[in-house]
């Protein structure tokens, strides 16, 4: 009888020494630092609109930093030869990378939490007035946005043997969303097809491409929660066409973070499972 | 119930093929060294009975367990000393034990592993400043925590001085007398006859024979070279030596006179040559290689 993939067990050992790793490596430290202290600044600088403020720039840097700790979290294991020792012991591969993925949300949540920290220090110290459901609304899709890089991140570090390829491809899902590319996608295979002519009329389901971005999905599912502060979010490709299409409504938007946050590392955890180590 | 049971593995990558419908049986109980010349297919062996790599076609048991279905089980039971292998992180020593028994779901102390496997005094540094010795030997700690059934070692003593091999010899003793099943893998020979039950020589990706340490000495002892320093030319009593019973094999290079022979034959050789009225300048003996040892083997089969 075939065993069950994961066990709770090994997933809270595996994550605990994800989490420990961080910490041993000074990655925990460095993160909490740049991000405690760019909070404290940003708020005791800023006066008003703390809340929109952080979370702008949380769609920045939430991803930034998930990339950044997390793209070798795998593949650096595997070509290190951690992973003959770990799979010698009572763990599952499903185990590695469930286990990698907890130890780094932690590690970004203890981040996030820093950036907030800093930011409530440096508002009180300037007097500087709080929304606080707006914080709290920009807490929480701040660090999905940056699961969803994780989920990016692990999937491609799973997936491939070289740290190169982890790395680059990392950091080129970044940049693509980034500078803004993924809208510019449905427009340049119509521009191919065309036979490198620019056709009249933007390609039909480019709107719809576009709402498929996880930044277009933050800020559609961000608005019924606050307006306020969907209508600040950066790196958004669509335009808002007023009469809102069936894609832009909430429930998809939060449909497409969903797909984001879990196809990604799915495909990595399934390359990762069915290959020799 | 065998400890190991492999039944037409075969595990090709690409065009290269590493094994080859391999069928070998380890019982319980006993250990078993498993001998091989690098790249023979060993290491590919035994990443496939802890489910690491996976064979292109047969089936493998361990402990009774499918391994492909249900790794975790065999993990959780069989101890492994991988061939390659990366510290955790930056743990230190102490770290990885600990670590190794809270995943077996022992409540062991972690002291006196550290002990048995002689790193102790390096036990709160960082594995990853480990001499290649010591790392080997945190290694083998690992395999042991929480008293596995099976032990699983990939060259043991390989990094290690002649007092080191001979204390994993040890461990292996006792790992034994404990009940264990061992499972270790060399290239060289002398470290599997010293403490093997059974051993199974694999080359080009197959077993090419499975015996006794009693069958295996005979095969040694075949293969044992003599090679005599004389004060003339050896041409003339060569056909005396041939003639002793033990000798298989004779060359001569000028003064040189090399015999392939059993141990026992040894003695004889020499003594012919004092008796042919021969100065011997100088004696040397060679055991057998591992190559010497296939030819021994392989020439039994077509003999048969």
């Amino acid at each position: 009888m075939r065993e069950r993939p994961v066990s709770m067990r090994g997933i809270r050992q595996l994550a605990r020494k994800d989490m420990a790793d961080a910490v041993r490596e000074r990655q925990l430290h460095l993160l909490c630092g740049i991000l405690g202290l760019f909070g404290l600044l940003f708020a005791y600088g800023s006066h008003q609109n703390v809340g929109e403020g952080l979370l702008f720039f949380l769609v920045f840097l939430a991803p930034l930093a998930a990339v950044a700790f997390t793209h070798q979290s795998i593949v650096g294991r595997r070509v290190n030869h951690e992973y003959s020792v770990l799979l010698g012991l009572p763990f599952s591969r499903a185990d590695i990378i469930l286990g990698t993925f907890i130890g780094r949300t932690l590690v970004l949540v203890a981040g996030i939490t820093s950036l907030y920290v800093g930011a409530l220090i440096g508002g009180f110290v300037s007097a500087t007035s709080f929304d606080w459901s707006v914080l709290a609304i920009g807490f929480l899709f701040g660090l999905l946005i940056g699961l969803i890089f994780v989920s990016i991140a692990i999937g491609l570090s799973a997936w491939t043997e070289s740290t190169a390829v982890a790395s680059g491809g990392a950091f080129g899902v970044y940049l693509l969303f980034v500078f803004q590319l993924w809208g510019i996608i449905p427009d340049a295979v119509a521009y191919l097809l065309h036979g490198f002519e620019s056709p009249s009329s933007r390609p039909p389901g480019a709107a719809f491409f576009e709402s498929l971005s996880p930044f277009d999905a933050l800020g559609n599912a961000v608005e019924p929660f606050s307006e306020q502060l969907a209508v600040n979010l950066p790196l958004i490709s669509g335009e808002s066409t007023g009469s809102a299409a069936l894609y832009q409504e909430p429930w998809f938007g939060g449909l497409v973070l969903a797909g984001w946050l879990i196809v990604p590392i799915a495909l990595g955890y399934w390359r990762f499972a069915t290959s020799d180590l | 119930m065998p400890a190991i049971e492999l039944s037409g593995v075969t595990k090709r990558y690409g065009e290269f093929t590493a094994l080859q419908n391999l069928d070998m049986r380890v019982k319980s109980g006993e250990i078993f060294g498993f001998l091989g010349p690098n790249g023979a297919g060993k290491s590919t062996t035994i990443d496939i009975l802890v489910d690491q790599v996976r064979p292109t076609s047969g089936e493998v048991t361990v402990l009774g367990e499918p391994v492909q279905e249900r790794p975790v089980a065999v993990r959780q039971r069989a101890g492994l000393l991988p061939e390659q292998f990366g510290p955790l992180g930056e743990m230190t020593g102490r770290e990885h034990l600990a670590f190794a028994l809270e995943a077996r779901g022992v409540d062991d102390d972690a002291e006196s592993l550290l002990e048995r496997v002689g790193i102790a005094h390096a036990s709160d540094r960082p594995a990853r400043a480990y001499s290649k010795g010591m790392k080997q030997r945190l290694m083998l700690g690992i395999a042991l925590a929480g008293e596995p059934e099976l032990l699983i070692l990939d060259e043991p003593t390989t990094g290690l001085d002649p007092n080191g091999a001979r204390e994993i010899r040890q461990i292996v003793r006792e790992e034994a007398e404990r009940g264990a099943t061992v499972f270790f893998s060399s290239h060289i020979l002398e470290q599997v006859e010293a403490v093997c039950d059974r051993v199974g020589i694999l080359h080009h990706g197959q077993l090419v024979a499975v015996d006794t340490i009693e069958g295996l000495r005979e095969a040694v002892d075949v293969t044992g070279e003599l090679t005599i320093t004389l004060d003339s030319t050896a041409n003339s009593i060569s056909d005396a030596v041939a003639a002793i019973d033990g000798v298989g094999t004779t060359a001569i290079d000028e003064n040189c006179l090399t015999v392939g022979c059993t141990n026992r034959a040894k003695a004889k050789v020499i003594s012919t040559c004092l008796d042919a009225g021969h100065s011997v300048l100088d004696i040397e003996t060679q055991p057998a290689s591992l190559e010497d040892l296939f030819a021994a083997y392989t020439r039994g089969e077509t003999d048969a």
